[in-house]
């Protein structure tokens, strides 16, 4: 089963209208792209999916339940995980721990010993099996994006948001997180991508959501919303070179974050 | 590729085996202990209540050290689960006869109690993280003393209340003995039990959720664990265990009666020192911080200083907490960034001298205020709270002076190398600490009318002097803060490192790696 509902979703900070009457709905396995300005509550709809955040107004439904107003582990064993923009690695937990959390609060019933054959596989196949007995904390941070996606394949969700997954990410280690994607959506679950990088969104999803202000203002093939006349003003813009600067900024900054992340200790 | 060679798991099997194996060695030897020839009743005491500070620093490294919750009030849920079960088993309570509860009924009910509250303090504290959870817990602690002082009639005030003892073979001195040992093994029978339970609980489901918790609730929860029940789960779990463990004590197996001293922050401050001390990421660690620490605070007892000053038990508490912690902190952390604020509007300090001595100043200035208006708030005794801002304010001259100290060594020794960096360092402090002493024993013997009772010079003002070797506290306390500041995973942690075979794993981390790059490279030059 799966299925999301958003209906006339709103969320207000104060005066600030972060996400504005959303409604959509995934119910089949798909790569979604969501992209949108800076502010424009790609954050703030996640937050919301995943029950960190409560909506103002309007309902959220996950596979036939409501959600509004649950708490987020629920949302999680529901079926759907999701990364943070900034990762959140368990620091003094080692990796393989760091893996038996979501597998156990799942999966209660499974022995420690099948959950860790599972987690040997990910990790493998997300080429860092030789961190396993290594703390959270020691990891650089491109390895502690690695060990958030390895935690999802262990929750087990029908959906996935992944948060900006490569800000601050090398090439190669790239092309793994591609495979991770291709695994998971030949696994039959649906994959909410936000991400700055619209190289990596066009090529990858098949479906594009575009947020602005709040609002969803486009939602469609990628080719659609691409010549979509409101979304080129509000986002893609007349001139493709700025952005693709501002782009670059912004990973830029964010692999500064990551580093400070990894020499922190 | 496997993930973990065998032989690391053989090595790691091995050590883990030398673990139990030594566990085992010094469980029989406790369990002989008492039987030894030439073991007096004072000694088994002593190790009765290293036995007790073991479970309840253990108990405090499950609920902080594993779970993150830093709480102060553990003492406060012995309280309650004792003053219960005493109520319920000695005095009557609700017309109910004395005789109607047993002891161990008594026991089992006021674990119960702590228990409940345990729930309802799990549940307020909720949405408190670290500084503000242990503010929380303090206050909690604080009243709860503060009512138990006040309700004289049903808790017997600061006399305290004891409760029906747990054994009674008469009063021969056979019996005597007898019922010296069964307090040793009943106690060592808890620490065993609540070690062997704790440990099981840290090692299942739930620690490792407790363990995600304190790492980040937010994220725990994302990955679907119920942050608010394991929360107050916990809460629960270590006041009941506490509860239990405390009123077993307090049921003259190792006090005769439990008295509102028991709730000082002091005794909860030493507890979580030992917790500390041991490591407080390990129950068994701390468990062993605790039984080593009681043990040394036990042989220095009787090792005064030359010219040991005794201080009255508040006097004394303050010195032990203020001097280390309060005063350091409220200078450096608080009154300094202030006047940073107040007096410079752009950026770092240019001239942090001057900025220190305002800081000083200002400090001094509040407690000097302080000092005059108190008497005029406080009516009675008023001698007593102006001695008490005196010595604030000595305290604050002297933290003021180490602080300044610490900061010019820091810059005039940087260029040792480490071990005789701090080897200075800690000379230098002991040098001080005698200075210290000195001149506190030559101030007060020049200033009769003080009531601190001076060795020599016996002072009273209906004040009972606290025991002597004080000074042990003291050091105590700095080791601690080099503790916390240079090995802050506890001084037992690469012990327990080790017996869990950590150092293999790196090891084999590193292996693993090289054999990959390898690879790595060989791919690409294949490609």
């Amino acid at each position: 089963m799966l299925h999301l509902e958003l209906h006339d979703v709103s969320k207000n900070f104060g005066g600030n209208l972060a996400v504005d009457g959303v409604t959509l709905t995934i119910e089949e396995p798909q790569l979604i792209g969501m992209i949108g300005p800076n502010g424009a509550g790609k954050t703030t709809l996640a937050n919301l999916m995943s029950g960190m955040l409560n909506p103002s107004r309007g309902t959220i439904t996950l596979n036939g339940r409501t959600i509004n107003g649950r708490p987020a582990y629920e949302v999680a064993r529901a079926g759907l995980g999701r990364t943070f923009q900034v990762t959140r690695a368990l620091r003094r937990m080692t990796v393989l721990e760091n893996m038996l959390v979501p597998a156990w609060a799942r999966y209660p019933s499974q022995s420690k010993a099948q959950i860790e054959e599972r987690a040997r596989e990910v990790l493998d196949f997300l080429t860092m099996s030789h961190l396993a007995q290594e703390y959270g904390r020691a990891l650089s941070g491109g390895q502690q994006k690695l060990l958030e996606l390895a935690r999802l394949l262990m929750l087990n969700p029908d959906i996935i948001i992944l948060d900006e997954p490569f800000a601050g990410v090398h090439p190669r280690l790239q092309q793994t997180i591609y495979a991770y994607i291709d695994r998971v959506y030949k696994e039959g679950k649906a994959v909410l991508l936000i991400s700055h990088d619209m190289d990596a969104v066009f090529e990858l999803s098949q479906r594009l959501l575009v947020l602005n202000f709040g609002a969803l203002i486009a939602d469609g093939e990628p080719e659609t919303v691409r010549s979509d006349p409101l979304v080129i003003e509000a986002y893609l813009g007349e001139d493709d070179d700025e952005e693709g600067a501002a782009n670059a900024n912004g990973a830029q900054s964010a692999a500064v974050d990551g580093s400070a992340g990894a020499t922190d200790d | 590729m496997a993930v973990i060679q065998p032989e690391t798991v053989d090595i790691q099997a091995r050590r883990r085996l030398y673990g139990f194996g030594l566990l085992a060695a010094l469980a029989i030897f406790f369990l002989i202990f008492p039987q030894i020839d030439g073991v007096n009743p004072y000694q088994k005491t002593v190790v009765l209540g290293g036995f007790f500070w073991a479970i309840m620093s253990a108990s405090w490294a499950l609920l902080a050290g594993v779970a993150g919750q830093f709480s102060f009030a553990h003492m406060a849920f012995v309280a309650i689960a004792s003053y219960s079960a005493g109520m319920l088993s000695r005095d009557g309570f609700f017309s109910i006869s004395p005789s109607f509860f047993s002891p161990v009924v008594a026991i089992f009910i006021g674990g119960v109690v702590a228990g409940v509250i345990g729930v309802i303090v799990g549940w307020l504290l909720l949405r408190l993280r670290s500084s503000y959870l242990a503010l929380f817990t303090i206050a909690f602690s604080e009243i709860i003393r503060k009512v138990i002082v006040a309700e004289e009639p049903i808790t017997g005030g600061m006399n305290g209340l004891s409760l029906r003892p747990l054994f009674d073979f008469g009063g021969s001195p056979e019996a005597r003995i007898l019922e010296r040992d069964a307090s040793y093994y009943i106690m060592f029978a808890l620490l065993v039990v609540s070690l062997i339970l704790m440990y099981l609980l840290a090692n299942s489901r739930i620690g490792l959720f407790l363990r995600a918790m304190r790492e980040d609730e937010e994220a725990a929860a994302a990955l679907g664990v119920n942050i608010v029940r394991y929360k107050i789960f916990i809460f629960t779990f270590t006041s009941v265990l506490v509860g239990i463990t405390g009123s077993v004590f307090f049921s003259d197996v190792g006090a005769e009666r439990i008295s509102p001293d028991a709730l000082r922050l002091l005794s909860t401050s030493l507890l979580i020192t030992y917790a500390v001390l041991g490591g407080m990421e390990s129950m068994l660690a701390a468990a062993a911080g605790a039984f080593i620490s009681r043990l040394l605070l036990e042989v220095f007892r009787e090792i005064p200083l030359p010219f040991a000053i005794q201080l009255e038990y508040d006097v004394f508490s303050l010195v032990f907490l203020g001097a280390t912690v309060l005063i350091m902190a409220l200078v450096m952390r608080t009154v300094q960034p202030l006047l940073r604020r107040t007096l410079l509007t752009e950026g770092r300090s240019e001239q942090p001298l001057l900025l220190q001595a305002g800081a000083l100043v200002a400090t001094l200035a509040i407690i000097v205020i302080l000092r005059f208006l108190a008497p005029a708030v406080f009516t009675t005794s008023t001698d007593a709270v102006a001695r008490f801002f005196d010595l604030l304010l000595l305290l604050a001259v002297v933290s003021f002076a180490i602080w300044q100290l610490i900061r010019f060594l820091h810059v005039n020794l940087a260029h040792l190398s480490r071990p005789r960096y701090y080897g200075v360092l800690i000379l230098i402090f002991a040098a001080l600490l005698v200075l210290l002493v000195l001149f506190l024993n030559g101030l007060l013997a020049s200033q009769g009318e003080w009531s601190f009772p001076v060795v020599g010079i016996h002072l009273s003002h209906g004040v009972s002097a606290f025991e002597p070797g004080f000074w042990r506290y003291a050091v105590f306390g700095i080791v601690m803060i080099l503790t916390l500041r240079f090995m802050r995973n506890g001084l037992l942690y690469p012990v327990m490192q080790w017996f869990q075979g950590r150092d293999v794993a790196m090891q084999e981390t590193v292996s693993i790696r090289k054999v990959r790059d390898d690879d790595d490279f060989g791919d690409e030059e294949a490609t």
